[in-house]
């Protein structure tokens, strides 16, 4: 069997349709993941899904706002009716409604953050995992970022909530290692995608951001995908509680 | 098809090593062997370097069925060993796109008995040999790198370099500080060399059956497990798996860092009290 081989397994992605989501949801289809594509939007995970099957991959689409309980307990019950049980949670949606110090946001836009970047994580692992160890075990997978690592003057809620899914992380792996299930994060820097555009469309402004990466480049969407590959696959099954940085060397160069 | 094309459901070139080369380190036994072992099965060719001109040989015997390989009797804390090696690797293999500093030492006592000499030949082979060998290796890897794929260092640590070992029965002070020192030293390679388009990263295991870990195993393989969130040891192919990431397409952009192959052991609290 090929170490890195999802045959059959059923992967639920969450904010799928674009971007880093959208190239885990690509790559765990081409390595034979039944994977279910979610985000807001409907008509946009439609259209992620049917392009999948037609390049031969099993897809469905099922739009989940995960700032509601009920939602993520939709996405889970309609999964399992549609494909089974998930064994393999990739936690990816996220927002960042607020940029500027912490000494200027407001009560609702920093209730917002933790609800929907930390709150969704735990209630979804919470409606995923029993059914997952019942399955004989799985993997979950929280894109971070590189943001919780280091202190910021700019994006501070956000930067907590990151930190915050790599104590997640550590904590459903041990409480939940005993039922083979291993909870991992990855933790990227800046990845080629649309929620990063303006840092990389522009020749100048891309020149002086890359200029502080060792590697002197912004990630591919793939190279986070891989990542994602690996920790849910036969490949990745002794790793667990940990944060993969992938950020070409940024965070500890600076 | 081509190296990214996404639309292709059978193979899968994110994690194709094909058309690379390697050199393993201390690749003769343990975890050495079985990563040339995976990187053989992937269509990498491969030098293995160990000390023991017999091991090397049996260790050249059981690899050849898995692909195109090499070995050579030399010890890297040797300078005219380094040197005659990576002259082999350059002979047989012209560049070098995977390095895997394996080979390692350790040496266990009590405190007040633990030897100047013996913390001494732990530091050198763990990490100043590490050193010295990437150092000298920079050259060969530039050759194979490009921008799009860059050369690859892999640096085998370990768990307890991150955490004070648990099963310290038999104290490592020495095996400890030299893999704490030798994950710092991959952050320093991997700042210094990224602008010559090589990565260079650590990988930590924490227990796998290996010749290193018979002992261990044999008094206290429970606590091992207990200590484990995933109750277990690690699988050779779990070896495998983590450096094929690192080397393949996947991991192109993955620098710096440290990743644990531990079970969970160096992130989960003490679960027994410690005394003896």
């Amino acid at each position: 069997m090929n170490l890195f081989s999802l045959e059959g397994k059923v992967a639920i992605i969450t904010g799928s349709t674009k971007g880093i989501g959208l190239a885990i949801a690509i790559r765990m289809a081409e390595h034979g993941a039944k994977v279910v594509i979610s985000s807001r939007n409907q008509d946009a995970c439609d259209e992620v899904a049917s392009a999948i099957r037609e390049k031969g991959g099993v897809a469905i689409a099922i739009a989940c706002n995960i700032n509601y309980k009920e939602q993520l307990q939709e996405l889970v019950s309609k999964t399992e009716q549609q494909l089974g049980k998930a064994s393999v949670l990739v936690c990816n949606a996220a927002l960042n409604p607020y940029f500027g110090p912490s000494q200027d946001i407001s009560d609702e836009a920093f209730d917002k953050v933790m609800h929907a970047n930390i709150g969704s994580v735990h209630r979804l692992c919470q409606k995923v995992l029993p059914g997952m160890a019942e399955m004989g075990g799985g993997a979950v997978i929280i894109v971070s970022s590189i943001g919780g690592l280091k202190g910021t003057d700019a994006l501070g809620a956000y930067a907590i909530s990151k930190a915050a899914d790599m104590q997640i992380a550590r904590n459903l792996a041990v409480e939940w290692g005993p039922k083979n299930i291993r909870v991992n994060c990855i933790a990227p820097g800046l990845v080629k995608t649309d929620f990063a555009k303006a840092l990389w469309e522009n020749p100048e402004i891309y020149e002086a951001t890359v200029s502080k990466y060792p590697l002197r480049r912004i990630g591919e969407p793939d190279e986070i995908a891989g990542a994602a590959v690996f920790l849910a696959s036969a490949a990745g099954s002794f790793t667990t509680g940990q944060t993969i940085v992938i950020d070409g060397g940024g965070t500890i160069a600076s | 098809m081509g190296q990214q094309d996404n639309n292709n459901y059978v193979t899968n070139s994110l994690f194709s090593l094909e058309g690379k080369t390697a050199l393993v380190t201390g690749g003769s036994s343990g975890l050495g062997l079985i990563m040339a072992k995976g990187l053989l099965c992937n269509g990498v060719r491969v030098v293995i370097a160990s000390r023991n001109q017999e091991k090397c040989d049996m260790a050249f015997t059981e690899l050849s069925e898995f692909g195109e390989c090499w070995a050579l009797a030399a010890d890297v804390t040797d300078s005219e060993d380094r040197a005659r090696l990576l002259q082999f690797v350059e002979e047989k293999l012209g560049g070098l796109s995977i390095l895997i500093n394996n080979a390692g030492a350790n040496w266990g006592a009590k405190l007040e008995e633990y030897p100047d000499d013996g913390f001494a030949k732990v530091i050198n082979t763990n990490l100043t040999a590490v050193f010295s060998l990437t150092r000298d290796a920079v050259p060969l890897l530039s050759k194979s790198a490009t921008a799009e794929d860059p050369s690859r260092i892999i640096n085998i640590g370990s768990m307890d370099g991150i955490h004070v070992p648990i099963v310290q029965r038999v104290p490592t002070f020495a095996y400890s500080s030299s893999k704490a020192a030798l994950h710092h030293l991959t952050r320093s390679f991997a700042v210094e060399l990224a602008a010559r388009h090589i990565t260079v990263n650590a990988i930590a295991p924490g227990f796998f059956e290996s010749k290193m870990t018979d002992y261990v195993f044999e008094h206290y393989k429970k606590d091992i497990e207990d200590d484990c969130p995933l109750h277990r040891v690690g699988r050779p192919e779990e070896m495998v798996g983590i450096v094929t990431y690192l080397a393949s397409r996947a991991g192109a952009y993955t620098n710096g860092t440290v990743i644990p192959v531990d079970g969970g052991t160096s992130i989960s609290k003490g679960r027994r009290p410690w005394t003896e």
